[in-house]
């Protein structure tokens, strides 16, 4: 069998038997949520300003999820989130319905984070612990302490993430969305506008190089 | 099967997310190579790592739909006029595309048809062998018409395309024969007059060659078939073609259309309704574009502004709406060390020490090792009226050892008041 057959036998049985199965409620809460979004979607390309309001309301948390994990600052963060929603906005006209408005503003979010980052230039692996930008605390303050957090667990988590950021920004996208932020390789798929094999070459080549940051956590384990 | 094209697998398998199909096969390989299964092992475990590992993502800014609403133009968006029709108009262009070749590429088909309705002379010329075609060439011009290409002459005398320009037209000199090549390679280039070479290098004369198929088009439906040439000539004349050439043996006719005016460029349509008199239809300004003014004076064309055009609430009255957003926020995520701090910010726009004070002590609480929390502590101790308590906490940030600037304002304070306790 060639690899062409086997990559399409993968992308065609990959999310059949996937271990995460959805239920039959999960799938109509999904449907009605799209059926909302396209409502909403309808009403803000008549210029229904309220109506994308409440498309920033259902979408930012999402975005913010992608956004946060790839930039170094709550500023820049902020930023940019405020940019993709702009930008949504400007090119809401063009939206499709056929499409999921969440994979569009999720491709909106990705590409604009990339390009921000390309511009940039300047993403260090120090810089997560920079008492000017203070993002440690921040991406810390988010979780609610408790006594099971030990330090070990704060240090563990640390280090996991700076391994990350060493990442290139392709490999990093894919891994926080799919290790943190729980999208299917068909998903991201859909975002990033490449094949299925192109999102698990790009995580197994992740996977590879944070493996290298990491084994002084197995060893420690 | 060899470990390079299987290993690719072994990330969905070690997600089990592997087809089954695929499965048993590299389990089978599995089996039977250790490379693989360490490198599988290995996978493994950093996926383990990595989904045991919290990376929480940040609170989204209380105020983010209120700061989009106001960086987005008021205005209806317009639905893309190519939304869902893009195939179509593809097509189209595609169709549009291979109709303009085709018509290149048939021109010197259709050409000799037209001069050859317009001129039997070339007609014939055309149809008899190249030879006797280059001796009619080389023969002398009646005397009337001028030696020299006569760019205005009606085309009773076989027009442009059957004159040779006077160096090579003398009495009785006869051409040499074209190779066979040759014939081939000017039988498939377009009919343009030879020997001319501004026909060929000008693009005003290009654009007066067009300029007359179209003027003789619409001339011809007009029946005005003996101004053809004029139309022409004028539009030549008005590119600057004119000085290139002889002086025309006869004048333009006062009367007909003339192209004296303006003179739009390129497209033969333009041409046309120039010729004729329509009217052409100015270019729109970019500026008038639907939705480009407003994107112009935003400064923001396909790139996001950035910070710049952050648009932020009036002070007094962001921080009163602030601190009800927030304080509800605060209900839903007690321990937000996020919400705290910006509610730390807005007391203290607010002017509310107090309470600007105790919610600093929460974030100190939250976390003591936190140099920027005591500093906040210190300041609002200060503003609150307890200098002894603000005295506390700025030796505590001097204690964890800041940033420089932190450090610097945590001292300069801590002395300020410890000379007015004394």
């Amino acid at each position: 069998m060639t690899d062409s057959k086997q990559n399409a036998d993968l992308l065609s049985e990959g999310s059949a038997s996937g271990r995460v199965v959805e239920t039959a409620g999960e799938a109509a809460g999904r449907l009605s949520e799209h059926d909302a979004d396209t409502e909403l979607v309808l009403r803000a390309q008549t210029g229904e300003a309220s109506a994308f309001g409440e498309l920033i309301d259902r979408h930012q948390r999402a975005v913010y999820g992608i956004v946060s994990r790839m930039v170094d600052t709550r500023d820049d963060a902020d930023d940019l989130v405020q940019d993709i929603f702009v930008s949504a906005y400007r090119a809401i006209g063009s939206f499709r319905r056929d499409a999921k408005f969440s994979t569009w503003l999720h491709t909106i979010a990705v590409n604009i984070t990339l390009k921000w980052l390309k511009k940039m230039k300047r993403r260090s692996t120090v810089s997560i612990d920079d008492p000017a930008t203070g993002l440690a605390s921040m991406i810390r303050a988010e979780a609610d302490p408790s006594p099971a957090d030990s330090l070990q667990q704060r240090e563990r988590n640390e280090a996991v993430r700076r391994a990350i950021d060493s990442l290139s920004d392709k490999q990093r996208i894919v891994v926080v969305m799919h290790y943190f932020e729980q999208y299917s390789c068909e998903e991201i798929a859909g975002v990033l506008k490449c094949s299925v094999g192109t999102v698990w070459s790009r995580l197994h080549y992740a996977c590879k190089k944070l493996r290298g940051h990491l084994d002084w956590l197995e060893q420690g384990s | 099967m060899k470990c390079i094209r299987l290993r690719k697998h072994l990330l969905p398998y070690a997600e089990g997310v592997l087809p089954e199909r695929l499965l048993k096969r590299l389990e089978e390989h599995l089996a039977a190579c250790d490379s693989c299964t360490r490198e599988l092992d290995e996978i493994a475990r950093t996926v383990s790592v990595l989904r045991q590992t919290d990376y929480p993502q940040m609170e989204p800014a209380f105020d983010l739909r209120s700061r989009v609403m106001a960086r987005i133009p008021r205005e209806p968006v317009r639905r893309s006029r190519w939304a869902g029709k893009l195939p179509a108009y593809s097509a189209a262009a595609a169709a549009l595309l291979v109709f303009a070749i085709i018509i290149v590429a048939v021109e010197p088909v259709f050409f000799p048809n037209e001069q050859a309705a317009r001129s039997p002379e070339l007609a014939m010329k055309e149809t008899m062998p190249r030879e006797k075609a280059m001796d009619l060439e080389a023969r002398p011009e009646p005397p009337s018409k001028g030696a020299g290409f006569q760019l205005g002459a009606p085309m009773t005398h076989g027009g442009p395309q059957a004159v040779r320009p006077t160096a090579t037209s003398a009495p009785g000199m006869k051409l040499p024969a074209a190779k066979p090549s040759e014939r081939m390679a000017e039988a498939l280039a377009p009919p343009v007059p030879k020997g001319q070479d501004f026909a060929h290098s000008d693009s005003a004369a290009g654009r007066l060659r067009v300029g007359e198929k179209v003027a003789e088009t619409w001339a011809l439906k007009r029946g005005e078939a003996t101004d053809t040439v004029t139309g022409g000539y004028e539009m030549g004349k008005s590119l600057g073609v004119e000085s290139l050439t002889a002086a025309p043996a006869t004048p333009p006719p006062p009367a007909g259309p003339s192209l004296a005016g303006a003179v739009p460029e390129g497209h033969p349509r333009d041409v046309a309704q120039a010729y004729f008199g329509g009217t052409q239809q100015a270019p729109q300004p970019a500026a008038e574009l639907p939705g480009r003014a407003e994107d112009l004076a935003m400064g923001m064309g396909n790139v996001s502004p950035g910070r710049e055009a952050r648009v932020r609430l009036e002070p007094e009255k962001a921080a009163g709406e602030r601190i009800v957003v927030l304080e509800k926020r605060l209900r839903e995520f007690p321990n937000s060390r996020t919400v705290l701090g910006d509610l730390v910010h807005a007391y203290r726009e607010a002017g509310r020490a107090e309470d600007e004070y105790a919610v600093a002590q929460r974030l100190t609480k939250l976390d003591p090792e936190n140099a920027k929390y005591w500093l906040a502590l210190a300041q609002a101790a200060e503003k609150a009226k307890m200098p002894r308590t603000a005295a506390a906490a700025y030796r505590r940030v001097v204690e964890l050892k800041p940033a420089a600037a932190d450090l610097e304002l945590a001292n300069s304070r801590l002395k300020a008041l410890e000379a007015a306790d004394k």
